[in-house]
């Protein structure tokens, strides 16, 4: 079975989908996932894409400024 | 692009710059806003739960911000980008290149890197803002403004060629606008001649009457443009749709002024085809309002709206003869059939609005794409609507 994840944008406001088999791992994309409640999922720890929530999850770069 | 703070967000984003001037590390923020193709205008500086801030290094706070800047996107503000201090050191360093560089830019273009320098001194702080551009770490102009509106149109307006079908009482007045915008050319198309009774709700005089409306609005707005304003006397129709479609994609937008269900459906399939943006306008029956609308390629076309019930009346010579002999209309009533001026007028300033923020957004999804004008309640309905499903129009486009 497939799972999509549906993920907000916060660049235009609208929704984009991450799709795959639920034990399919994130892509290693310099980002991080965060969930309604706060809950972060950083695809460096091989999250896989059945641990992220049915909605609510957010997207943002994994940043560090020197 | 240019990086233009609102007055609030600046003075919070360097009093957060100070304190922790003060406490001797960096800080970080999210920054919030609005952003046209022109400008990006910071509404709102995001400092949520505990970010890492050390001497010369900061990390966001991930989960409490993306908790706390769900409200703002709610309300229709887009993340920007992010800023951090320096102690001195104006702009980015090579560390801050690096990262600007690694943020992925399918999902976050032109992110911004705002640094704020503070200096121990009595200097002001100097802020900066970089952005990715086409590969390459990009410096932006930044600015304090009052009032967050972005106003500025880009450059790429000046490329514009627009092709417009019709010159009647509603998109003279559209296009006498359009044409005060920095295009680079203006293609006005109608087989229609002017009558008497055009002349109470049209821009021109007697000396356009028996002459081809679309001839008579190009001489009219050369006069009043800087664009290259040329005429096509053409009938759109089953047989004239191969020339409208070499029309249309020799142009880069298209404006369906018709009025003209059969028309308009015509013209909403060659720009589907083509993939080119339109927009149809048009007044409903007395004038008692009218709706704007913007088709983008891959998005839903003018038949998708048929499940709306957005009958417009168009006021040919062809239906003005049929209401006078099959329905006895008087010439006064018909006047009113069709919309006095003032009336056509509210509708055709939506339109060239409209027009104004595509140059100004492109095809943002966020915005709505029909606009429904009540002339009653002098009100206006918007609203984003989605293709249909059953479209054919849409099916053989895709």
């Amino acid at each position: 079975m497939i799972k999509r994840v549906p993920i907000r944008d916060t660049n235009n406001g609208g929704t984009y989908a991450l799709e795959g088999q639920p034990i399919d791992v994130l892509p290693r994309d310099n980002t991080v996932y965060v969930d309604q409640a706060g809950k972060t999922y950083d695809p460096r720890d091989n999250v896989q894409l059945q641990q992220l929530p049915d909605a609510g999850v957010l997207q943002l770069p994994r940043t560090t400024w020197w | 692009m240019l990086v233009e703070f609102l007055n609030a967000a600046y003075d919070a984003l360097i009093d957060l710059c100070l304190a922790a001037g003060s406490r001797g590390t960096e800080t970080h923020a999210y920054l919030l806003g609005y952003r046209s193709s022109a400008e990006a205008i910071v509404t709102t500086v995001l400092r949520a739960g505990s970010p890492v801030e050390e001497g010369a290094m900061t990390q966001p706070d991930y989960a409490a911000s993306a908790v706390a800047m769900q409200p703002y996107l709610d309300r229709g503000l887009t993340l920007l980008g992010e800023a951090h201090r320096h102690p001195g050191l104006i702009g980015p360093s090579a560390g801050d290149r690096r990262m600007l560089l690694d943020i992925p830019q399918d999902r976050f273009p032109r992110y911004l890197a705002v640094v704020v320098a503070t200096f121990r001194d009595e200097r002001p702080p100097v802020v900066t803002a970089h952005s990715i551009e086409d590969g390459e770490i990009v410096e932006h102009k930044v600015r304090v403004i009052d009032a967050a509106y972005p106003a500025l149109l880009p450059s790429t307006v000046q490329q514009e060629s627009v092709l417009s079908f019709g010159n009647g009482s509603g998109n003279s007045l559209v296009l006498l606008q359009v044409a005060k915008l920095p295009i680079r050319r203006l293609t006005i198309a109608d087989d229609d001649t002017f009558e008497e009774r055009n002349l109470v709700r049209h821009l021109v005089d007697h000396a356009a009457l028996g002459k081809n409306k679309a001839v008579v609005g190009a001489r009219f707005l050369r006069r009043r443009s800087t664009a290259k304003i040329s005429a096509v006397r053409l009938h759109v129709g089953s047989a004239t749709m191969a020339k409208v479609d070499r029309l249309v994609r020799d142009h880069s937008f298209v404006i369906n002024g018709t009025g003209h269900p059969v028309a308009s459906a015509r013209i909403s399939q060659s720009c589907a085809r083509q993939r080119r943006t339109c927009l149809h306008s048009a007044a409903f029956a007395r004038g008692a309002g009218g709706f704007v609308f913007l088709q983008a390629p891959g998005g839903p076309c003018y038949e998708c709206l048929y499940d709306l019930n957005l009958e417009s009346q168009t006021d040919d010579h062809e239906t003005m003869q049929t209401l006078v002999t099959q329905y006895g209309y008087t010439e006064e009533e018909l006047h009113a059939q069709i919309g006095l001026w003032a009336d056509v007028n509210t509708i055709a300033s939506v339109a060239a609005k409209v027009v104004l923020d595509y140059f100004k957004y492109g095809n943002d999804s966020r915005r709505p794409n029909l606009y429904v004008i009540d002339n009653h309640y002098l009100t206006i309905n918007r609203r984003r609507v989605q293709r249909r499903t059953d479209c054919t129009t849409c099916k053989e486009a895709s």
